[in-house]
């Protein structure tokens, strides 16, 4: 308490208007935040202002007006951008929009005859978030606040022209982006034709995949020649045969190919032996291939042993399920007239 | 304003992934097109292609321009094929001319079951419908199985050998 008994009212001007920010608002934040003794002391004087000092309350706040108006009045600009430097160094984040309100005040009384709102607008823009290269063409035009009205509309002009020069600096600068994107732009399409032309390279892998040529040639015989082989002993192997190597649409073309052998076959006891003597893969894709079969045929009438040949050319669809070469598929080349319309319902 | 700012390097990195991009278009497809495979099943193609259309020269034939298919078979074979041919040019002719039929064959499928592109031999099989129509008579069609193997010429891919394949084997 002492300190503040020694500093009554009169105070030197330059810490005066630190006390006047602490003071229209004493209790929300300065308090806690007080590195500096000073500060601390003049809240103290503050408080005891108030309280003890005895005044009443309006002529207090009277003598603070105007010993606030006092120090304004010597806060000159300069002044004004000292106290604020000062103030940027302290923690007194408190002090500096009261100080603010003060500068525009200052400013609007005392040096702008001319009307105001333009160059304080451009003022603030330009100050406070312009990128630095525009802010190259500003500083000329903002020394100028106090001219007359025709120098005014001069600058106004002159801004203009700066604006336009700016617009086509910014257009001189967008030219080569543009460029860039266009580039850009002819590049992808370039891409994507290169990419259109390499997917229509693709090739039928018969014969060039040898392995795989000779793998999908010799299942799908096998699959044809056990199916369509038939020994009335075991019907059930050219049945399981027949299920298991033939899938989806080959079942029903088998039945309509293979139904009027497997019904005579019981009751003349055939066995009918069928053997691919020429196949060639005339496509290969992944999991599809097509395959040419040259069937040869043996029938046996085991109840009289009368043999009969015949040949086939079966065109085969074949598909790739769980790794083994199934029929999907399967054409005749000159079917007899029942059979072919048969083999057309499937 | 500040557009001037990211505008370039924008624009700079956007040119430079379409660059990326398209040489690695560019690359793949030349991968694509120039490797082995591709000409070999080029290759593939065109035994196919003159294989048929060699079948369907050599089952074809009209008794009334005989001459001209003569020299069509004479043009689509070589090695054995031809000499057999140009030996046995003479009672050929008479024959068919004797026989007073036009033959019209086409390829319904075809098949390179063997192909050695160093070597330049070629095997295929095709299914061929044959058109047989004597004189004043009624068309008659059949389906037969033929091989026959190709050999590489200066001028291309030409028949060597051609024959039916009967029952009982290859």
């Amino acid at each position: 308490m002492p300190p503040s008994r020694r500093r009554p009212v009169p105070t030197t001007p330059t810490v005066r208007p630190r006390v006047a920010g602490l003071r229209k608002r004493p209790e929300p934040g300065t308090a806690p935040a007080k590195p500096e003794a000073d500060a601390g002391v003049d809240v103290e004087v503050t408080s005891v202002e108030d309280t003890q000092v005895g005044r009443s309350q309006a002529e207090d706040a009277q003598v603070e007006d105007t010993q606030v108006e006092d120090t304004r009045v010597e806060d000159t600009p300069a002044n004004g951008v000292e106290a604020r430097k000062a103030g940027s160094t302290e923690p007194l984040g408190l002090i500096e929009p009261r100080e603010d309100a003060e500068d525009d005040l200052a400013e609007g009384d005392v040096a702008d005859p001319a009307p105001r709102p333009r160059p304080t607008g451009r003022r603030k823009r330009t100050g406070e978030a312009v990128a630095p290269s525009v802010l190259d063409d500003v500083p000329s035009k903002h020394t100028k606040p106090g001219a007359d009205i025709a120098e005014q509309a001069a600058w106004a002009a002159r801004y203009r022209a700066a604006d336009v020069r700016a617009a086509s600096a910014a257009r001189n600068g967008l030219v080569l982006p543009i460029a860039l994107v266009v580039l850009a732009g002819l590049l992808v399409g370039l891409g994507v034709w290169f990419q259109d032309q390499a997917g229509d390279v693709r090739y039928d892998q018969a014969l060039v995949d040898s392995a795989g040529t000779t793998e999908v040639a010799g299942q799908t015989r096998e699959a044809v020649e056990k199916a369509f082989s038939y020994n009335f002993a075991d019907v059930s192997a050219t049945e399981k045969a027949a299920n298991e190597l033939l899938v989806g649409k080959a079942k029903c073309q088998y039945n309509a190919i293979f139904g009027p052998v497997r019904t005579l076959a019981p009751e003349q006891k055939l066995v009918v032996t069928v053997k691919a003597v020429s196949s060639g893969v005339t496509s290969l894709d992944g999991d599809r291939a097509t395959v040419l079969l040259f069937l040869d045929q043996v029938t046996t009438r085991t109840t009289d042993n009368q043999s009969g040949g015949g040949i086939a050319m079966m065109r085969v669809g074949a598909q790739k399920v769980d790794g083994r070469w199934k029929v999907d598929n399967m054409e005749m080349f000159g079917q007899t007239g029942d059979q072919a319309a048969e083999t057309a319902k499937c | 304003m500040d557009v001037r700012r990211w505008v370039l390097p924008v624009a700079a990195v956007l040119a430079v992934l379409a660059a990326g991009y398209a040489v690695w278009a560019g690359v793949s497809w030349w991968n694509a097109s120039a490797n082995d495979s591709v000409a070999f099943s080029r290759e593939r193609e065109e035994v196919l292609r003159v294989g048929q259309v060699g079948i369907a020269n050599f089952t074809t034939l009209d008794y009334k321009k005989v001459d001209d298919d003569l020299d069509r078979w004479l043009d689509s074979s070589t090695g054995e094929l031809r000499t057999e041919i140009e030996s046995g040019r003479d009672s050929r002719r008479k024959q068919i001319e004797d026989a007073r039929t036009v033959t019209v064959s086409r390829v319904l499928d075809a098949a390179v079951t063997e192909l050695d592109s160093r070597a330049g031999k070629a095997h295929l099989i095709a299914v061929v419908e044959t058109t047989v129509t004597p004189e004043g008579g009624q068309a008659v069609k059949k389906v037969n199985r033929y091989q026959t193997d190709l050999t590489r010429t200066d001028a291309g891919w030409k028949l060597s050998a051609l024959g039916p394949v009967a029952a009982g084997g290859a």
